[in-house]
Protein backbone atom coordinates (compact mmCIF):
# COMPACT_ATOMS: atom_id res chain seq x y z
CA UNK A 1 0.00 0.00 0.00
CA UNK A 2 1.17 3.61 -1.24
CA UNK A 3 2.07 5.66 1.64
CA UNK A 4 -0.63 8.75 2.31
CA UNK A 5 1.79 11.38 0.97
CA UNK A 6 2.23 9.42 -2.40
CA UNK A 7 -1.65 9.34 -2.99
CA UNK A 8 -1.44 12.95 -1.72
CA UNK A 9 0.95 13.78 -4.30
CA UNK A 10 -1.21 12.25 -7.18
CA UNK A 11 -4.12 13.35 -5.91
CA UNK A 12 -2.94 16.75 -6.55
CA UNK A 13 -1.43 16.15 -9.49
CA UNK A 14 -4.22 14.88 -11.02
CA UNK A 15 -6.11 18.24 -9.49
CA UNK A 16 -3.74 20.51 -11.19
CA UNK A 17 -4.76 23.02 -13.50
CA UNK A 18 -1.17 23.21 -15.20
CA UNK A 19 -2.16 22.63 -18.46
CA UNK A 20 1.68 22.37 -19.61
CA UNK A 21 2.94 18.97 -21.69
CA UNK A 22 5.78 17.13 -22.42
CA UNK A 23 7.49 14.89 -24.32
CA UNK A 24 7.96 11.57 -23.58
CA UNK A 25 9.71 8.80 -25.32
CA UNK A 26 7.08 5.88 -24.82
CA UNK A 27 7.54 2.69 -26.48
CA UNK A 28 4.71 1.13 -27.42
CA UNK A 29 3.89 -1.95 -29.16
CA UNK A 30 3.91 -1.28 -32.66
CA UNK A 31 0.10 -2.60 -33.55
CA UNK A 32 -0.97 -1.11 -30.78
CA UNK A 33 0.32 2.25 -32.13
CA UNK A 34 -1.44 1.48 -35.21
CA UNK A 35 -5.04 0.26 -33.55
CA UNK A 36 -4.72 3.20 -31.29
CA UNK A 37 -4.41 5.85 -34.70
CA UNK A 38 -7.11 3.66 -36.34
CA UNK A 39 -9.42 3.92 -33.53
CA UNK A 40 -9.19 7.93 -33.17
CA UNK A 41 -9.77 8.50 -36.61
CA UNK A 42 -12.35 6.21 -37.40
CA UNK A 43 -14.20 5.50 -34.49
CA UNK A 44 -14.11 8.56 -32.97
CA UNK A 45 -12.25 8.01 -29.50
CA UNK A 46 -10.85 10.97 -29.10
CA UNK A 47 -9.30 13.84 -31.25
CA UNK A 48 -5.64 12.34 -31.42
CA UNK A 49 -4.10 9.54 -30.73
CA UNK A 50 -2.00 11.45 -28.22
CA UNK A 51 -5.31 12.72 -26.58
CA UNK A 52 -6.55 9.07 -26.15
CA UNK A 53 -3.95 7.98 -24.53
CA UNK A 54 -3.53 10.48 -21.92
CA UNK A 55 -7.78 10.31 -21.45
CA UNK A 56 -7.35 6.44 -21.18
CA UNK A 57 -3.59 7.08 -18.43
CA UNK A 58 -5.70 9.82 -16.40
CA UNK A 59 -8.94 7.39 -15.97
CA UNK A 60 -6.55 4.47 -15.10
CA UNK A 61 -4.71 6.42 -12.22
CA UNK A 62 -8.43 8.18 -11.13
CA UNK A 63 -9.50 4.35 -10.61
CA UNK A 64 -6.09 3.07 -9.19
CA UNK A 65 -6.25 5.97 -6.79
CA UNK A 66 -9.87 5.30 -5.66
CA UNK A 67 -9.43 1.90 -4.80
CA UNK A 68 -6.00 2.86 -2.91
CA UNK A 69 -7.80 6.04 -0.89
CA UNK A 70 -10.77 3.91 0.21
CA UNK A 71 -8.68 0.99 0.67
CA UNK A 72 -6.17 3.01 3.22
CA UNK A 73 -9.44 4.35 4.65
CA UNK A 74 -10.92 0.78 5.76
CA UNK A 75 -7.44 -0.15 7.19
CA UNK A 76 -7.71 3.35 9.58
CA UNK A 77 -11.77 2.66 10.94
CA UNK A 78 -12.17 -0.84 9.57
CA UNK A 79 -16.05 -0.36 10.69
CA UNK A 80 -16.52 2.14 7.42
CA UNK A 81 -15.64 -1.10 4.68
CA UNK A 82 -18.82 -1.84 3.02
CA UNK A 83 -20.18 -5.65 3.40
CA UNK A 84 -20.49 -7.45 0.72
CA UNK A 85 -24.32 -6.96 0.71
CA UNK A 86 -24.37 -3.30 1.01
CA UNK A 87 -22.06 -2.83 -2.37
CA UNK A 88 -24.43 -5.98 -4.23
CA UNK A 89 -27.21 -3.31 -2.79
CA UNK A 90 -26.00 -0.15 -4.26
CA UNK A 91 -25.06 -2.50 -7.63
CA UNK A 92 -28.89 -3.03 -8.01
CA UNK A 93 -29.76 0.57 -7.24
CA UNK A 94 -27.42 1.65 -9.77
CA UNK A 95 -29.06 -1.03 -12.19
CA UNK A 96 -32.70 -0.35 -11.29
CA UNK A 97 -33.21 -3.55 -10.49
CA UNK A 98 -36.27 -4.55 -8.53
CA UNK A 99 -34.06 -5.91 -5.87
CA UNK A 100 -33.13 -2.65 -4.76
CA UNK A 101 -35.95 -2.72 -2.72
CA UNK A 102 -35.76 -5.37 -0.99
CA UNK A 103 -32.45 -5.46 1.01
CA UNK A 104 -34.04 -8.26 2.80
CA UNK A 105 -33.26 -10.67 0.43
CA UNK A 106 -29.66 -8.84 -0.67
CA UNK A 107 -28.45 -9.38 3.07
CA UNK A 108 -29.63 -13.19 2.99
CA UNK A 109 -28.18 -13.99 -0.07
CA UNK A 110 -25.63 -12.30 0.64
CA UNK A 111 -24.90 -14.16 3.89
CA UNK A 112 -25.61 -17.55 1.98
CA UNK A 113 -23.48 -17.63 -1.12
CA UNK A 114 -20.56 -16.46 0.97
CA UNK A 115 -20.75 -19.59 3.05
CA UNK A 116 -20.05 -21.39 -0.19
CA UNK A 117 -18.38 -19.10 -2.25
CA UNK A 118 -15.65 -16.72 -0.05
CA UNK A 119 -15.06 -14.74 -3.34
CA UNK A 120 -18.57 -14.07 -4.23
CA UNK A 121 -19.08 -10.85 -6.18
CA UNK A 122 -21.78 -8.28 -6.12
CA UNK A 123 -23.64 -10.03 -9.08
CA UNK A 124 -23.14 -13.63 -7.87
CA UNK A 125 -25.22 -12.21 -4.80
CA UNK A 126 -27.65 -10.50 -6.80
CA UNK A 127 -28.32 -13.72 -9.28
CA UNK A 128 -28.89 -15.64 -5.50
CA UNK A 129 -31.29 -13.15 -4.50
CA UNK A 130 -33.05 -13.36 -7.65
CA UNK A 131 -33.01 -16.83 -7.67
CA UNK A 132 -34.63 -16.85 -4.05
CA UNK A 133 -37.13 -14.80 -5.16
CA UNK A 134 -38.57 -16.57 -7.34
CA UNK A 135 -38.36 -19.71 -5.78
CA UNK A 136 -40.12 -18.42 -3.24
CA UNK A 137 -43.15 -16.24 -5.37
CA UNK B 1 -18.32 6.43 -19.21
CA UNK B 2 -19.77 6.80 -15.58
CA UNK B 3 -19.90 10.18 -13.95
CA UNK B 4 -20.55 9.86 -10.19
CA UNK B 5 -21.26 13.51 -9.01
CA UNK B 6 -21.04 13.94 -4.91
CA UNK B 7 -23.82 16.65 -3.73
CA UNK B 8 -23.09 18.32 -0.27
CA UNK B 9 -23.45 15.23 2.42
CA UNK B 10 -21.60 13.35 0.20
CA UNK B 11 -18.99 15.53 0.15
CA UNK B 12 -19.40 15.93 4.06
CA UNK B 13 -19.41 12.39 4.45
CA UNK B 14 -15.79 12.42 3.05
CA UNK B 15 -14.69 15.68 4.84
CA UNK B 16 -15.63 15.03 7.91
CA UNK B 17 -13.83 11.85 10.14
CA UNK B 18 -16.03 9.30 11.39
CA UNK B 19 -19.19 10.45 9.80
CA UNK B 20 -21.97 8.48 10.33
CA UNK B 21 -22.47 8.17 6.27
CA UNK B 22 -19.17 7.57 5.33
CA UNK B 23 -20.17 3.59 5.01
CA UNK B 24 -23.16 4.60 3.07
CA UNK B 25 -20.94 6.90 0.47
CA UNK B 26 -18.47 4.07 0.15
CA UNK B 27 -21.01 1.21 -0.72
CA UNK B 28 -22.24 3.23 -3.55
CA UNK B 29 -18.67 3.85 -4.70
CA UNK B 30 -17.50 0.46 -4.73
CA UNK B 31 -20.86 -0.73 -6.59
CA UNK B 32 -20.21 2.49 -8.98
CA UNK B 33 -16.52 0.69 -9.11
CA UNK B 34 -17.88 -2.79 -9.62
CA UNK B 35 -20.05 -1.85 -12.75
CA UNK B 36 -17.77 0.30 -14.04
CA UNK B 37 -14.47 -1.95 -13.84
CA UNK B 38 -15.20 -3.98 -17.05
CA UNK B 39 -16.81 -1.62 -20.06
CA UNK B 40 -16.64 2.11 -18.49
CA UNK B 41 -14.76 4.91 -16.87
CA UNK B 42 -15.49 6.47 -13.46
CA UNK B 43 -14.73 9.62 -12.44
CA UNK B 44 -15.99 11.65 -9.68
CA UNK B 45 -17.31 15.23 -9.71
CA UNK B 46 -18.23 18.02 -7.03
CA UNK B 47 -19.45 20.78 -8.66
CA UNK B 48 -17.88 23.90 -7.53
CA UNK B 49 -20.70 25.40 -5.74
CA UNK B 50 -21.29 22.25 -3.56
CA UNK B 51 -17.63 22.74 -2.44
CA UNK B 52 -18.49 25.83 -1.15
CA UNK B 53 -21.74 24.93 0.36
CA UNK B 54 -19.64 21.85 2.50
CA UNK B 55 -17.05 23.95 3.37
CA UNK B 56 -13.87 22.19 1.96
CA UNK B 57 -11.35 23.95 1.17
CA UNK B 58 -8.59 22.24 -0.16
CA UNK B 59 -5.75 24.37 1.92
CA UNK B 60 -7.23 23.48 4.97
CA UNK B 61 -5.50 20.86 7.29
CA UNK B 62 -8.81 19.27 7.62
CA UNK B 63 -8.91 18.28 4.46
CA UNK B 64 -6.73 16.03 3.89
CA UNK B 65 -8.60 12.81 4.01
CA UNK B 66 -10.83 13.99 0.95
CA UNK B 67 -7.88 15.92 -0.87
CA UNK B 68 -6.25 12.47 -1.68
CA UNK B 69 -9.33 11.21 -3.92
CA UNK B 70 -9.31 11.93 -7.40
CA UNK B 71 -11.98 14.66 -7.42
CA UNK B 72 -12.64 17.38 -10.52
CA UNK B 73 -14.00 19.84 -9.12
CA UNK B 74 -17.00 21.28 -12.01
CA UNK B 75 -16.69 25.46 -12.55
CA UNK B 76 -19.70 26.95 -12.95
CA UNK B 77 -18.89 29.02 -16.25
CA UNK B 78 -21.64 31.49 -16.99
CA UNK B 79 -23.53 30.00 -19.14
CA UNK B 80 -23.80 27.74 -16.81
CA UNK B 81 -24.44 29.97 -14.13
CA UNK B 82 -27.61 31.11 -16.21
CA UNK B 83 -28.72 28.07 -16.26
CA UNK B 84 -28.41 27.14 -12.59
CA UNK B 85 -30.55 30.72 -11.92
CA UNK B 86 -33.01 29.62 -13.91
CA UNK B 87 -32.84 26.12 -12.23
CA UNK B 88 -33.19 28.77 -8.69
CA UNK B 89 -36.30 30.71 -10.12
CA UNK B 90 -37.91 27.24 -10.96
CA UNK B 91 -37.72 25.13 -8.21
CA UNK B 92 -36.94 27.55 -5.35
CA UNK B 93 -33.75 25.20 -4.58
CA UNK B 94 -29.93 25.91 -3.48
CA UNK B 95 -27.35 27.22 -5.84
CA UNK B 96 -25.56 24.34 -5.29
CA UNK B 97 -28.45 22.09 -6.23
CA UNK B 98 -29.04 23.75 -9.17
CA UNK B 99 -25.49 23.57 -9.99
CA UNK B 100 -25.32 19.66 -9.88
CA UNK B 101 -29.05 20.11 -12.50
CA UNK B 102 -26.82 21.62 -15.31
CA UNK B 103 -23.52 19.19 -14.91
CA UNK B 104 -26.28 16.39 -15.03
CA UNK B 105 -27.64 17.93 -17.99
CA UNK B 106 -24.34 18.56 -19.54
CA UNK B 107 -23.55 15.32 -19.23
CA UNK B 108 -25.95 13.48 -19.84
CA UNK B 109 -25.72 15.39 -23.50
CA UNK B 110 -22.72 13.85 -24.06
CA UNK B 111 -24.26 10.40 -23.13
CA UNK B 112 -22.36 9.77 -20.04
CA UNK B 113 -24.02 7.75 -17.61
CA UNK B 114 -24.70 10.20 -14.28
CA UNK B 115 -25.05 8.53 -10.87
CA UNK B 116 -25.38 11.49 -7.81
CA UNK B 117 -25.04 10.77 -4.32
CA UNK B 118 -27.48 12.70 -2.21
CA UNK B 119 -29.33 12.94 0.42
CA UNK B 120 -32.22 14.05 -1.47
CA UNK B 121 -33.25 12.20 -4.82
CA UNK B 122 -35.76 13.70 -5.27
CA UNK B 123 -34.50 17.26 -5.44
CA UNK B 124 -32.01 16.06 -7.97
CA UNK B 125 -34.34 14.67 -10.48
CA UNK B 126 -36.06 17.79 -10.46
CA UNK B 127 -33.48 19.77 -11.02
CA UNK B 128 -31.32 17.07 -13.59
CA UNK B 129 -35.00 16.69 -15.29
CA UNK B 130 -36.27 15.90 -18.59
CA UNK B 131 -32.16 14.42 -17.72
CA UNK B 132 -32.25 11.16 -16.50
CA UNK B 133 -30.13 10.15 -13.83
CA UNK B 134 -29.69 7.65 -11.19
CA UNK B 135 -29.81 9.70 -7.71
CA UNK B 136 -29.17 7.31 -4.89
CA UNK B 137 -29.74 8.23 -1.47
CA UNK B 138 -27.02 7.84 1.26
Amino acid sequence: MASDQILEQISALLASDDDSTVNTSMRLPAKLREAAALATEHLGVAPSTTAYTAQLLRSDIEASLLAAVLEAHYEDVPSDRPSLAEIALGVAEIDGNPLAHRPDLITRAAEEIVATRPRATPDDVLLWAEAQRLVRS
Amino acid sequence: MTVVILDNEAVQAILQPRHPKFRAVASRLEAARWRSANHTRLTLHVPATVQVEAGWDRTSPGSVQINRYPITISALDSPSADAAARIVSKYSVTPADAHVGVLCQKLAARNVRVIVLTSDPDDIELVASPTTVTALRI
